[in-house]
């Protein structure tokens, strides 16, 4: 075969690498300047990683929340303060009742820590309860404890024994969580006997209560905690 | 005659080694974009598409093995690059021979079995990565392991046959060429019968002169593409700060765990899910590449499993928060430590993801038995309200919902360069750092609290749409997602039949419930 023929055939084999992969890198560039003309619109595209917010999260709620949190100055200055039953009627603005219905679609989140009467040490009952309730934190941003105590006894008394409940509750879980954002995430709330009662629709919920322990007097001597699934 | 049917054996060979290289080649190149993209993985490319199940070309493509100077180019120089050029060689090579007079067939097929040797030599070597390293078999590799043996079998036919015809009696032999050298006698008289003749002193030869030819020829034919590839390749290193900072890198939580190497390296924190096929991939791409050992590799768990992370609305890794729990407990246990439970998870990833699907609880057994000593720890509330804290640092971050995720100094590596262009990146981003220059182009997010402090302008932020109520972004993806976690070796890119899409190859991305923009007033603004 003729020399040039052969030279010719050497350098088509030796050109076709070369000139296929010379298309193949000029046709990536170019789709890869398309897609950095379009990269902006583009990214958006990938979720980004954010608290929960549930569909029981209706405004009455997040008002009642944000009103508790705000009112009662939790995150200000690292102490745990709360909301005194005058701070959460005027915060609520509503009927006890009322306030009460805006947990019940937190029914599986929600846990009621039951103390003896005129008492409010934890047993351990109550603290293996309130430990699963705060580490299943799940999406969570808030973390509210309300405290009750059932009739008995003078309001005042009955006051400072909520809070007592109230602090008990947040002591136990600062002394047992070292969390860091502790006391920007819980919310406390002590009632008394004065306002939102709980009534004995509660019973079924999960508590720390004996079974047989559930007149209102029991379930109101308690403290009614939950994880938030809303966003403020 | 026979030489000529060896010929055209061997260029038959040789075309469909380079049909094969080929598709190898452009599967490699197109990945320069950055993109997902459908792999040719069969043994007709271009004929027959490439089934749902091409994981091993995935395996392989995305292995160190598959090219060369990876901290140097963006990807590297694809191996099947030089092949392609070694198969169009032999292809023109088996031309010469057909078309050889007799005088020169002899050298001619020598040529030939010098080239073929080429691409069988690098085909045991590639074949044995693959079965005793990759464990995978990639049909495309096949087709070049075969076509590269068919190529030897027909050269050594053809040289047998220029021998035989070499040896033919007097009058027909040709000029005598010793083919199994270069310095041979030219134009000796064959003796009567045609037997060779002692060689005279050796002087360059017409078959020297062949062989010097032929050996310029491979240098240029390959030389030639390689070069100009590197030349082409654009440079990936603007893209380095590209996407995104840790806004909040601290970790008041304590939450993460050591991985890996320890030393003095840059430090760099990891958000993974042990039970993620690519996390798994990603990090045998870490170790093969060596770069491993420069970082000082912190891990923030982050399972994609929803019975723990709320931010997935389906569980792409069942099991994966127990798994979790189980590495966060391995880093309080110094006997244990969290490597050898994430070392543990990704081999055992295929039958934890398989128990998790069938029950949570068999995953639970797993590590039970395999770690006995992490039991009473696993189950504690600490831990999960640690695990729950791990996925905060993520929202606090607001890192996208995927996995894996490196962060060198807390500048992100991009997803797009966590495969193919891993080494090239990082080798860079080490570089970087080494001269104080590693830092993010493009803005940290702001880190996001608790939305609410006193005096905070988050009371009156517009109210998301309960998250449950939002629409899943992309169901089918989720889908897709789901069954390439349960693929081994998914740390390759999912492929896509169509366009190029947005890359998440070795990030795993569910879909997420994304709040919708709420209707302004919906909700009361601000404190009372």
């Amino acid at each position: 075969m003729n020399i040039a023929v052969r030279a010719v055939i050497g350098l088509v084999a030796a050109g076709l690498p070369l000139a296929m992969t010379t298309v193949w890198v000029a046709n990536a560039k170019e789709r890869l300047a398309d897609i950095e003309q379009g990269a902006a619109e583009k990214t958006t595209a990938v979720a980004t990683a954010a608290a929960a917010n549930e569909e029981y999260c209706t405004p009455q709620l997040k008002q009642v929340l944000r009103r508790v949190l705000l009112s009662c100055g939790l995150a200000a200055d690292n102490q745990a303060r709360g909301c005194q039953p005058v701070d959460a009627k005027s915060v609520a603005t509503m009927a006890g009742e009322d306030f009460n219905a805006l947990f019940l679609p937190l029914a599986d989140r929600v846990s009621i820590i039951q103390f003896d009467q005129d008492d409010a040490e934890l047993d351990a009952e109550d603290i293996k309860l309130l430990d699963q309730t705060f580490a299943d934190q799940r999406g969570a941003s808030w973390f509210l404890a309300v405290a009750r105590s059932s009739p008995e006894g003078k309001v005042e008394h009955n006051r400072k024994l909520s809070q007592a409940r109230a602090d008990g509750v947040m002591a136990h879980l600062r002394e047992r969580f070292a969390d860091p954002d502790l006391d920007k995430e819980v919310g406390l709330l002590w009632l008394g006997e004065e306002y939102a009662q709980l009534d004995q629709s509660f019973c079924d919920w999960r508590r720390s209560g004996a079974k047989d322990e559930c007149d209102p007097e029991h379930i109101n001597r308690s403290a009614f905690v939950a994880w938030i699934d809303c966003r403020l | 005659m026979r030489i000529r049917i060896f010929g055209v054996g061997l260029l038959l060979a040789a075309l469909a080694g380079f049909v094969f290289a080929s598709a190898s080649t452009l599967d490699f190149v197109q990945h320069l974009d950055r993109q997902v993209h459908e792999l040719h993985c069969s043994f007709a490319p271009g004929l027959i598409a490439a089934d749902k199940e091409s994981t091993g070309c995935q395996i392989t493509l995305l292995s160190p093995y598959s090219s060369l100077l990876r901290t140097s180019l963006w990807g590297g120089i694809p191996i099947s690059l030089p092949a392609m050029a070694v198969f169009a060689f032999l292809a023109f090579r088996a031309i010469e021979l057909l078309v050889a007079d007799a005088s020169r067939r002899r050298t001619a097929a020598a040529i030939a079995l010098a080239t073929a040797a080429v691409p069988v030599l690098a085909s045991v070597i590639m074949g044995y990565l693959a079965f005793t390293q990759l464990h995978a078999v990639c049909k495309l590799c096949i087709g070049i392991y075969v076509s590269s043996a068919a190529a030897l079998g027909m050269a050594v036919g053809a040289l047998r046959a220029a021998r035989a015809e070499a040896a033919a009696p007097a009058g027909t032999a040709a000029p005598r060429i010793d083919a199994t050298a270069p310095t041979i006698v030219a134009g000796a008289p064959a003796q009567p019968g045609g037997a060779p003749r002692a060689s005279t002193p050796a002087v360059p030869t017409d078959s020297a002169r062949m062989w010097l030819a032929a050996a310029g020829q491979a240098f240029a034919f390959v030389t030639v593409p390689v070069v100009v590839y590197a030349l082409l390749v654009p440079d990936y290193s603007r893209y380095i700060g590209t996407c995104g900072t840790l806004a909040r890198p601290d970790d008041p939580y304590a939450v993460m765990v050591p991985l890996g190497p320890k030393g003095d390296g840059v430090p760099a924190i990891e958000v993974f899910d042990p039970l993620c096929p690519s996390c798994r991939a990603f990090e045998e791409r870490l170790r093969a590449s060596g770069q491993d050992r420069q970082l000082r590799r912190q891990g923030v768990m982050f399972p994609l499993d929803s019975e723990c992370n709320w931010m997935v609305p389906a569980s792409l890794h069942p099991g994966a928060c127990r798994v979790s729990k189980a590495v966060l407990c391995a880093a309080t246990v110094p006997a244990v430590g969290p490597d050898a439970v994430v070392e543990w998870a990704f081999e055992q990833q295929e039958e934890l993801l398989a128990a998790g699907k069938q029950d949570p609880a068999g995953v639970s057994r797993m590590i039970a038995a395999r770690f006995p000593e992490l039991g009473a720890c696993i189950g504690s509330a600490e831990t999960e309200a640690k695990l729950n804290k791990s996925l905060r640092w993520a929202v606090k971050n607001q890192l996208p919902v995927m996995t894996p995720q490196l962060y060198v100094a807390g500048v992100k590596l991009c997803d797009e360069d966590s495969d193919l262009g891993m080494d090239f990146m990082l080798h860079h981003m080490l570089q970087k750092h080494a001269a104080g220059q590693l830092k993010s182009a493009a803005p940290a997010a702001a880190p996001r609290e608790p939305g609410l402090v006193p005096g905070s302008e988050a009371g009156s932020r517009p109210a998301d749409k309960a998250t449950k109520a939002a629409p899943r972004r992309e169901p089918a993806k989720t889908a897709a997602e789901a069954d390439k976690a349960a693929s081994p070796g998914s740390g390759a890119p999912e492929p896509r039949p169509a366009e190029p899409e947005k890359k998440t190859p070795a990030t795993e991305l569910p879909s997420v419930r994304d709040p919708e923009a709420p209707a302004a007033g919906q909700e009361e603004a601000g404190a009372p």
